[in-house]
């Protein structure tokens, strides 16, 4: 019965997910809808490494900057296409989380959190610095939309390139942590001695893991580059890997339903905060603040919570109900 | 050839000796217990023979081959598989979930696998649940399987580390103080256990404090006080010798066989 209503849930929104285009063609849903798809990408990314493989890493940012910059520098400097700086721009930053990674990686908790706290701002600085190569605080201008077919991909084609992408890395993600390797990622989240006890080669796969997150958020970079159509460094900076770790905690961790949540929660977060925009950092602060205390499985947990709260209530109501089956 | 060897391995951190030249040998298919004083330098010897800490001085050799040189990981590859004295059981996810977590070394799947979705890597994982789910029956634990282990009561956890690295179907088990916390009943059921294990054909090496069970349970038992050999032989030898124990009731009272 569980079950069903979780399909149901998930089935109901993916069909509205793909069909209320036919009622509103408004330009701003499309915007919202396709910010929402690149925070999801980068959410299962995050989640895969932090909420699956208990590695805190604050350099998302970091790896959405070299996916954005990487295809939009190549396209407007040599003309290539959208086609190919895109995966350049991803194995990159998959190239670049390894080389950082192989050190970094051997760190825990907060020295792994400091530095990759650090990667970041350094890559925010170079974005910053490096006028001649990437700009500098003007950033890269005149990003034109990829094309498909002699299509321009905007607005409505756009959003549907980004929902299908997104499905994609949902169904990686799904596929990763119910098999095999999954399992073993959450052994190095739980004890990474034990894991390494019962063959793990931990240090491998926590590279791995965050070379795949930040793949995925090299993705979401480009797409966004060419959402905005103008990147500077601004965007790139620590507050973007915060906010990205706060909707996979908000969400609730290593639960990749969760991400979606959080995901969508928090790109519809700033209309409710419409006049806090400086005061974001307080806000997310005290939202995480109250999720430890008082959810620390996130939204997902909560919504748990409630149902096992109306099923107990149910139940007790039904004095002849039997044995629950083993 | 022996299954397990141990040769003049020593173990020094900074200035203090751990371990000092020690030497033995654990014959396949035998039960074999390390014993001695709080301190003495027995999980050290663990932690050299899996990996975790590289030797000073010395050799260990495994079916032959040296191993001492390997990483925690290769040598767990091999089929040396550990219990830890300070449980590490992995408390968010399952019981079910821990055991399937211990066939880790008898699987394959590796990312792209994993990513495509394969029939190969949903066949494994059927598999391995299955597999886990054999030797929680046979372990007792099957009713729990479905809760997180973090919940078990302390008995029950140790029992868990030790179905989990069944899973491995691995050659030699070293298994740090299984007995530590147990009440009578679950140490011998604990003997029991560790003779069907050995009938399987794997071996044991043991650390434990519990005379009795070591006495009652041992082929052979080795004994190291302040990081150095001081007797070995089977379990009616070691109990008459003075040594051995003057070793423990010079130190702490020791239980007595």
């Amino acid at each position: 019965m569980q079950r069903l209503t979780q399909y149901g849930f998930w089935g109901a929104l993916l069909i509205f997910l793909f069909l209320w285009p036919v009622f509103s063609q408004n330009p701003y849903y499309f915007h919202t809808g396709i910010m929402v798809g690149i925070m999801v990408m980068m959410a299962l990314g995050l989640n895969l490494l932090f909420g699956y493989t208990g590695q805190i890493s604050l350099a998302h940012a970091s790896f959405y900057a070299i996916g954005a910059y990487t295809s939009t520098l190549l396209e407007v400097n040599t003309g290539i296409s959208f086609w190919i700086s895109t995966p350049l721009g991803i194995v990159l930053a998959a190239l670049v989380a390894i080389i950082v990674g192989l050190p970094t990686l051997r760190l825990r908790d907060h020295y792994l959190a400091l530095a990759t706290l650090s990667f970041c701002m350094v890559t925010q600085l170079f974005l910053v610095n490096a006028k001649g190569f990437t700009g500098g605080s003007e950033g890269v201008m005149g990003i034109k939309s990829p094309t498909l077919f002699g299509m321009a991909l905007k607005g409505i084609s756009y959003y549907y390139f980004v929902l299908i992408l997104t499905l994609l890395i949902f169904v990686i993600i799904r596929n990763i942590v119910n098999s095999r390797v999954g399992l073993a990622l959450e052994t190095i989240r739980e004890n990474e001695e034990a894991a390494g006890s019962l063959g793990v080669n931990t240090l491998r796969y926590k590279v791995m893991v965050f070379a795949l997150a930040a793949a995925f958020a090299a993705l979401a970079g480009s797409l966004y580059a060419h959402l905005a159509l103008f990147i500077s460094p601004e965007t790139f900076g620590v507050m973007m890997s915060i906010e990205v770790l706060v909707v996979v905690v908000i969400g609730g961790l290593a639960r990749n339903d969760g991400a979606v949540i959080g995901a969508i929660v928090m790109t519809l977060l700033p209309e409710l905060l419409y006049g806090f925009e400086e005061h974001r950092l307080l806000v997310y602060g005290i939202i995480m603040l109250l999720l430890i205390m008082f959810a620390p499985k996130g939204i997902v947990g909560v919504i748990s919570s409630l149902r096992n709260l109306v099923r107990s209530k149910l139940d007790s109501r039904l004095p002849l109900k039997e044995e629950g089956n083993e | 050839m022996a299954f397990l060897s141990l040769q003049g391995v020593s173990k020094n951190f900074g200035g203090l000796a751990a371990v000092h030249e020690v030497s033995f040998e654990v014959e396949l298919g035998y039960i074999h217990a390390l014993i001695g004083p709080n301190g003495a330098g027995k999980t050290t010897i663990f932690n050299l023979i899996t990996g975790v800490f590289p030797l000073t001085t010395g050799e260990i050799k495994f079916e032959d081959r040296s191993i001492h040189h390997l990483k925690v990981h290769q040598i767990a590859r091999l089929g040396i598989l550990r219990t830890f004295q300070n449980l590490k059981i992995f408390g968010e996810i399952t019981v079910l979930q821990n055991v399937m977590a211990g066939r880790y070394i008898r699987t394959k799947t590796e990312l792209p696998g994993a990513i495509i979705g394969l029939w190969g890597a949903r066949n494994e994982m059927r598999e391995t649940k299955e597999k886990a789910e054999e030797i929680l029956q046979h372990t007792g634990l099957y009713a729990l399987r479905n809760e997180l282990a973090k919940n078990l009561p302390y008995g029950r956890q140790r029992l868990l580390e030790i179905a989990r690295i069944l899973a491995a179907e691995g050659k030699l088990l070293l298994l740090d103080e299984p007995a530590a916390g147990l009440n009578p009943v679950e140490t011998n059921e604990l003997n029991k256990r560790l003779r069907q294990i050995v009938e399987s054909g794997l071996t044991i090496l043991l650390v434990e404090h519990d005379m009795r069970l070591v006495m009652n349970v041992s082929d052979r038992i080795t004994v190291i006080n302040y990081g150095v050999k001081i007797a070995e032989g089977g379990p009616e030898e070691i109990q008459r010798n003075p040594l051995v124990v003057e070793a423990y009731l010079g130190k702490e009272g020791g239980h007595n066989a």
